[in-house]
């Protein structure tokens, strides 16, 4: 009993420790390099890593996300990075893959900003199907593996308008900026593994019975890490960076950060960020009183994660 | 010098005691079944130090013992450090010959000396690709997992030469492998849970992952239990190096654990209560959230 009350004594402890702590931190933290400040090194490929919460409803959260997924995606149209993958646990974002690809790729301009830069879309892109993918395998035939990936892709010219002042008329510049979007979720992570196993079995059934009339038993199978990572790779690459939000805040002090399921081959060398609670304090509408409002990621948030990947340093085992 | 040793003296065993009395309280809540070290910031530790960067993987080993006692009077069942990666054959020749060498010795010394393994029952395993070790350090690892055979109170898995994706491309040959031999010629008995129980961590027997620690403040995994670590564990990317982590910063690791498994039993609790009390909306709603 005594080191019952001796256990919630080290925790009481270990809670007002921590907030304090959170405190100062908080103070003494700096405001990040605003959006176009330009940094050493920015992610080729991003990953967003949105997780739900328990306290918003579905609606809310699938609002959430889609908001939080058009706020980046605008963002690395700014930073010119070409790749963004946008991951949720429970596949909400596929689930509305529609609606994502109009908050991405048909969204307007900002009113506000239309005096420094137009930008130009093409017509939305079709949908692609939940991709597979087809390895090449010189040496055996597989059977396409589903990676339940969904992948839309566009580019967009951006006409930018550069003031100058002894001139009358200002001169523009236009930057092509290729945006491919990946939905996935835990689908496709270690089942995709697994379907890729069954395929890849699939492939060395079909190649022996080919050669021969019944199957021999004792086939001395083998499997390189390039073959697997051929085929996962082909419908999902590995991210260079990844930024974890919880659209429903987080308590203070903040648990650990966890991973909620994402792809566990391609998250290899990913640089890893969590969003700060009080970086994302601008929030989405509610449609009921008794859920709490969904907390989106700001501007802040971003560029404060864009910071920590620009000072990160890769040793790459040596 | 004589005075100094005498007064430290008791002032270790006072340390010790306090330390023994914390971890005693602390095993009284919930403690993690599994929880791995990314023992990062060797090399760093030393340059900062003043030495060649090399000589820090000999303090990274002192640090690894004291955690690992402290692992064990936790009573937590499986310890999993990063020894070596496959990707560190790249670094220097000397280096490398050097991590062999001290790999070789402290092999040899945790299985001879055996008091620490021995008195907590620990089994050692050696995971990875073991074929790329020099063939006496391969020897050293023989001896030291025949030595330690017997135990079966907790286990130390030292992953060297190792990275996930070849412990998952290994997995995945050997499930193919295992569906053949059954005659399971489409597969169907090839699913997630098929290819982690082939995983190396579950062939030594290893339960899930809860704790996943990588110091020096890095973070990225860097091909770590990938497949272990992506879900229900909780990730602390500290920012001391290896050499000087310890009790303190094992601590807050650990009520966070303790925090994260007492929030899940209220959870359970306030939906069997939903269900007792028959609150059909609100059990709907909450099951429309987590679904």
């Amino acid at each position: 009993m005594s080191t019952h009350w001796a256990l919630r004594f080290i925790h009481s402890l270990y809670i007002i420790i921590i907030s304090i702590t959170a405190s100062i931190q908080r103070r003494k933290r700096r405001h990040p390099h605003p959006l176009d400040v330009q940094r050493s090194k920015i992610p080729k490929h991003l990953c967003l890593n949105l997780v739900a919460s328990d306290n918003t409803s579905s609606e809310e959260t699938e609002t959430a996300f889609l908001q939080c997924l058009q706020r980046v995606a605008a963002w690395c149209r700014v930073f010119g990075i070409e790749t963004l993958t946008a991951y949720d646990r429970d596949g909400v974002l596929a689930g509305c893959s529609e609606r994502a690809r109009k908050c991405v790729f048909a969204a307007n301009e900002d009113p506000e900003d239309s005096c420094e830069s137009e930008v130009e879309y093409p017509l939305t892109p079709p949908l692609s199907e939940p991709s597979g993918s087809r390895p090449q395998s010189p040496n055996r035939e597989t059977l396409p593996v589903e990676l339940s990936v969904i992948t839309m892709e566009s580019s967009a010219r951006v006409h930018k308008r550069r003031n100058v002042a002894v001139r009358r008329r200002p001169k523009t510049t236009s930057v092509s900026t290729t945006l491919t979007l990946h939905l996935i979720s835990r689908d496709s992570a270690k089942p995709a593994i697994a379907s890729a196993s069954r395929s890849l079995l699939g492939g060395c059934v079909n190649s022996v019975m080919m050669s021969r009339t019944t199957m021999p038993s004792g086939i001395d199978y083998s499997l390189s890490i390039a073959e697997l990572g051929s085929m996962l790779e082909a419908g999902l690459p590995p991210p260079d960076f990844m930024i974890i939000h919880h659209v429903g805040g987080m308590k203070t002090p903040c648990p650990p950060l966890e991973l909620h399921g994402f792809p566990p081959w391609q998250i290899t060398l990913t640089e890893i960020h969590r969003t700060l609670p009080d970086d994302s304090r601008e929030y989405g509408p509610s449609s009921s009183k008794s859920h709490r409002t969904a907390a989106l990621i700001s501007e802040t948030a971003f560029c404060r994660a864009l910071d920590e990947y620009a000072e990160a340093r890769f040793r790459l085992g040596r | 010098m004589g005075l100094l040793a005498l007064l430290q003296s008791p002032l270790t065993y006072m340390k010790t005691q306090l330390t023994h009395l914390l971890l005693d309280i602390i095993a009284t809540g919930p403690v993690p079944r599994h929880i791995a070290f990314e023992m990062d910031g060797n090399r760093r530790y030393a340059r900062r130090q003043g030495k060649e960067g090399r000589e820090g993987h000999g303090d990274g080993f002192n640090t690894l013992l004291g955690v690992l006692q402290l692992c064990l009077r936790l009573r937590i069942k499986c310890v999993t450090i990063y020894a070596f990666a496959i990707e560190n054959f790249n670094r220097p020749k000397e280096e490398v010959d050097s991590l062999m060498k001290l790999a070789e010795e402290r092999l040899v010394e945790i299985a001879e000396s055996g008091e620490m393994l021995d008195k907590y029952g620990v089994r050692l395993n050696v995971l990875g690709k073991r074929d790329l070790l020099p063939p006496n350090v391969q020897a050293a690892v023989e001896k030291a997992e025949s030595m330690t055979r017997h135990n079966n109170s907790a286990t130390l898995n030292v992953c060297a030469p190792y990275a996930s994706q070849h412990e998952i491309t290994t997995a995945v040959e050997s499930a193919i492998r295992e569906a053949i031999d059954a005659g399971d010629l489409d597969g169907s008995t090839i699913t997630e849970h098929t290819l982690n129980s082939h995983l190396s961590t579950s062939l030594a027997g290893s339960p899930p992952l809860d704790i996943f620690v990588r110091t020096s403040g890095v973070k990225r995994l860097s091909g770590f239990l990938t497949w272990q670590c992506n879900e229900d564990t909780q990730i602390h990317m500290v920012d001391t190096y290896w050499p000087e982590f310890g009790l303190f910063n094992l601590v807050p690791i650990l009520l966070e654990y303790q925090r994260k498994v007492w929030a899940e039993e209220r959870k359970c609790s306030s939906t069997s209560q939903l269900y007792r009390t028959g609150n059909e909306k609100e059990l709907g709603d909450r099951k429309e959230r987590e679904w």
